[in-house]
């Protein structure tokens, strides 16, 4: 039950990199049981992934799939129980942080191997954080969590001390991701190309080994005999059920459904939305459980003139009906936002007090802010402007269209006009989150840690932060809060006080609560997710 | 004759080196910087995480930041001595390498699927033509305007839904084994069958017409046995044009068909290769695939002196290629 990869998916300049967000998919922890025991093979688990993402070193780009492998193959210091969001004990036994937050000595346990044979120690820990650091941007996920690291000291062969020149209460957590996963030394030694080719040579010590790679087609995993040091999240902590585990890309929604429909596959991670109508759940586990993260959100930028104005930025939470959003475009399978995390996430908030659809409020603090109502219903200011709002995506997914057409119905109704421009990738690509030609964006980003607040929300990280260059010095001290304690409530109060002053200065928009699909045979148990809904295959067996 | 393989020669060249510019001038129209739409080009998590070093070395590695006439002449050497250079989407292998890796799959599923069509099609032409009922014969011109009518990737769907995923004769996905290379070749066949059929069949209808084949008739013979003694020789021409043009529809039919079927090859190839704005190898495709319909279409029009010697005769000279008159 414990287990913490995180599962980076941000999507910038609109709804381009979204599409993967809300729909993609990814278990839950529902196991079953299943029907009539036929006869049991364990040979191979057939498994369906939505794609290939042609990079598969652990530490780089968090492209989801890269992270549902990575977790079978490599294991991490620590991991997070799914239910309680607690910090367990994984490749280290047990761990120590200091009163500020900027020491972490961590005990590894004894006896851990990769599977090229090399043993598991302090100077592997090292060598694998050190290794972070120099892929800079290729990283870029595991050297945000890293910042401010001044160096991992081998105090003896099972004890390593990690460092940073400032608080940074965010990094326990962080030491439960795919994106601090601890490599071998034989590959750490190859090229980041090298490593992200995948194959044999991406050498964990995981359940399973990264057998085969096939570009395009497929990947084999092989199961450890001698694998005995599951995550204290794991129901299995021993080897894996299955010998081996053939994961084959799927790119096309609709035969990925119909490939775990048809029993094709075994297993199918991140179904599309669309093609949830097509699962038979007699014969299948659906699993349909929400990411741990941000909610899916329009995020404002503060440096366009029109939301520079306070009016504008507070009127669109209460001119926005998510109720309706999560029944008309999601069918009902999503739940609306109710703060700025999703309500699963750890040291999430309740504040759908400050979410709740109030068209009147809307309009009178619009009426407030000097914005009357045109001769076409459409708000103007003295100056004679129009109430406009300009939001550019990529064009041609069905989904984020209904979904701001959708807007544009609901915020026309207090007057403010909704302009949807699509544009082709590449036009999304000449401009980035600081110079972008629209006033707003959809994003998307997952970690089961409410510090995803402080990087989205804050002006610390280039091209994560929203608020990068334009700083909002309360928010961005409320949010370093965050990083001060590791203590679980206090973050949860931090978390609160900083979304509370992002809501009421209206500068973010949540609307749902994105879900992760899994679709799994009955004749399957064990169909585990871990704290951030990558599949566990160690935990999976013949029901 | 050798005046004809040598203007068709001349030609090929002519239209290969076409696509080698027109691929060169896309890097070059591409709007903003290709070195840095190639860093930032990923899609979602990908964007942004560029430095502006990585930027300024992928320029460097690929010579955009010397003169154009310098870029074009050097790019022009680089592909005779099929120096493609570096795939940057595909972990930095060589476009070689990458291509070698795809191209297997792709070949048995263009190869598969043209010979399916040919089969079908030609089987569809002569039912029209043949069978001993109007109503039969219509049926058979009917299914060939299916094949025409309906997009592929409708077809694909249709034909996974009823032969993989309810009866579960063939796998909805991957490669490797003939069965799983069936579906996705009957989808593309389907699509030419049509359109090759219905030339042929109207090639068999023009020849019947002719004067040596109411000779035949009026010979006593049946009529079976008049069109496959007859008239099918000099009705085929037309249907060896048609299989050549449909070379090129396999190719870009294959893109959509791969990803569908989740086949790996050079369509899908071609569609991350795009998605991910890596250039050098967006420009070995395009070079790629217009060398494979300049070298069928090759084939195609030095075959027919073969079938027809008519093509190269002088009096046939003067007509623009033989193909259309026969």
């Amino acid at each position: 039950m414990i287990v913490t990869p995180p599962l980076s998916r941000r999507s910038f300049g609109t709804a381009a990199a979204l599409s993967a967000l809300t729909i993609p998919a990814l278990a839950a922890c529902a196991s079953s049981g299943a029907d009539g025991p036929e006869e049991v093979d364990t040979t191979v688990l057939k498994v369906g992934f939505p794609g290939d993402s042609e990079n598969w070193d652990p530490h780089q780009p968090p492209q989801t799939v890269t992270r549902a492998v990575a977790r079978q193959i490599a294991d991490t210091l620590v991991d997070q129980d799914r239910e309680s969001g607690e910090i367990v004990g994984w490749l280290a036994e047990d761990w120590e942080v200091n009163e500020d937050s900027t020491q972490f000595t961590f005990h590894l346990r004894e006896g851990v191997t990769f599977s090229d044979g090399t043993a598991l120690t302090a100077e592997s820990v090292k060598n694998n954080f050190d290794r972070i650091i120099d892929l800079g941007p290729l990283a870029y996920i595991g050297a945000s969590h890293l910042r401010g690291y001044t160096g991992t000291e081998v105090i003896d062969d099972l004890t390593a001390v990690i460092s940073f020149d400032g608080p940074n209460a965010q990094f326990l957590q962080a030491a439960t991701t795919q994106s601090l996963s601890i490599l071998a030394d034989s590959t750490l030694a190859l090229s980041p190309e090298e490593v992200a080719r995948g194959g044999p040579s991406v050498v964990g010590s995981g359940a399973y080994t990264f057998d085969q790679y096939v570009p395009g087609e497929s990947i084999t995993l092989t199961r450890r005999e001698d694998y005995a040091w599951g995550s204290q999240a794991y129901q299995n902590q021993g080897a894996g059920t299955y010998e081996s585990i053939e994961i084959s890309f799927i790119p096309d929604a609709t035969t990925l459904a119909g490939s775990v429909s048809s029993g094709q596959v075994d297993y199918a991670f991140s179904l599309d939305v669309s093609t949830l109508a097509s699962i038979d759940t007699e014969r299948l586990h659906l699993t349909n459980v929400p990411t741990r993260g941000i909610s899916f959100p329009l995020i404002p930028f503060i440096y366009k003139e029109i939301f520079t104005d306070e009016a504008v930025r507070r009127a669109i939470n209460p001119a926005t009906d998510r109720a309706e959003i999560a029944e008309r475009i999601y069918q009902g399978h999503v739940e609306p936002a109710t703060g700025l995390l999703t309500a699963v996430t750890p040291g999430s908030a309740d504040l759908s007090e400050l979410l709740t659809y109030d068209p009147e409020l809307a309009e009178s603090i619009l009426e407030e802010g000097g914005w009357t109502p045109g001769d076409d219903g459409i708000r103007v200011n003295d100056a004679g402007e129009r109430l406009t709002i300009t939001i550019q995506y990529v064009g041609g997914n069905t989904l984020y269209e209904q979904l701001f057409q959708l807007l544009q119905t609901q915020w026309a109704e207090v007057g403010i006009e909704f302009e949807l421009k699509p544009v082709t990738e590449a036009e999304s690509s000449e401009y980035g989150l600081y110079d972008a030609p629209h006033d707003l964006s959809t994003w998307t980003q997952g970690r089961a840690d409410p510090d995803v607040l402080r990087v989205v929300y804050s002006s610390f990280y280039e091209n994560q932060s929203f608020f990068y260059g334009n700083a909002l010095p309360e928010i961005d001290e409320a949010l370093l809060a965050l990083q001060s304690t590791t203590d679980p409530e206090e973050r949860a109060a931090a978390s609160e006080s900083a979304q509370r002053l992002l809501l009421e200065g209206g500068y973010s928009f949540p609307l749902i609560d994105a879900v992760s699909l899994v679709a799994a045979s009955r004749q399957l148990a064990g169909i585990s997710l871990d704290a951030e809904n990558k599949p566990v295959f160690a935990d999976t067996a013949p029901a | 004759m050798i005046r004809y393989v040598a203007r068709r020669l001349g030609q090929a060249a002519v239209v290969l080196w076409g696509a080698i510019t027109l691929s060169f001038i896309i890097v070059q129209l591409t709007p903003g910087d290709p070195a840095r739409l190639m860093v930032m080009g990923g899609e979602g998590a990908d964007a942004g995480a560029a430095d502006d070093s990585q930027i300024a070395q992928i320029r460097r590695e690929m010579g955009l930041d010397q003169p154009l006439v310098i870029q074009y002449v050097s790019y022009l050497w680089r592909v005779l001595t099929l120096d493609w250079g570096t795939a940057y989407s595909q972990q930095r292998q060589s476009v070689s390498a990458v291509i070698g890796d795809n191209i297997g799959a792709t070949v048995e599923l263009g190869v598969t699927s043209l010979v399916l069509m040919t089969v079908l099609g030609i089987a569809f032409a002569l039912g029209s033509v043949l069978l001993p009922t109007r109503w039969l014969r219509s049926a058979f011109q009917g299914i060939t305007v299916i094949g025409i009518a309906v997009p592929s990737f409708v077809m694909a769907i249709l034909l996974l839904q009823v032969f993989s995923f309810r009866l579960g004769w063939f796998p909805a996905f991957g490669a490797g084994d003939f069965r799983s290379v069936l579906l996705p070749s009957i989808t593309i066949a389907l699509l030419g069958a049509g359109t090759l059929s219905q030339v042929f069949a109207r090639s068999i209808r023009e020849v019947s017409a002719e004067g040596y084949v109411e000779v035949a008739q009026a010979r006593g013979l049946g009529p079976a046995k008049v069109v496959l003694t007859h008239v099918l020789r000099n009705a085929s021409l037309p249907v060896y044009t048609i299989v050549g043009m449909l070379v090129g529809g396999v190719v870009s039919g294959a893109a959509i068909i791969e990803i569908i079927f989740g086949r790996p090859g050079v369509g899908q190839l071609y569609v991350e290769a795009v998605s991910a704005r890596d250039f050098p190898l967006i420009q070995a495709l395009i070079v790629l695939t217009g060398g494979l319909y300049v070298l069928v279409t090759l084939i195609v029009d030095l075959s027919y002196p073969l079938i027809d010697p008519r093509v190269t005769s002088p009096a046939a000279s003067g007509r623009a290629s033989g193909r259309r008159n026969r």
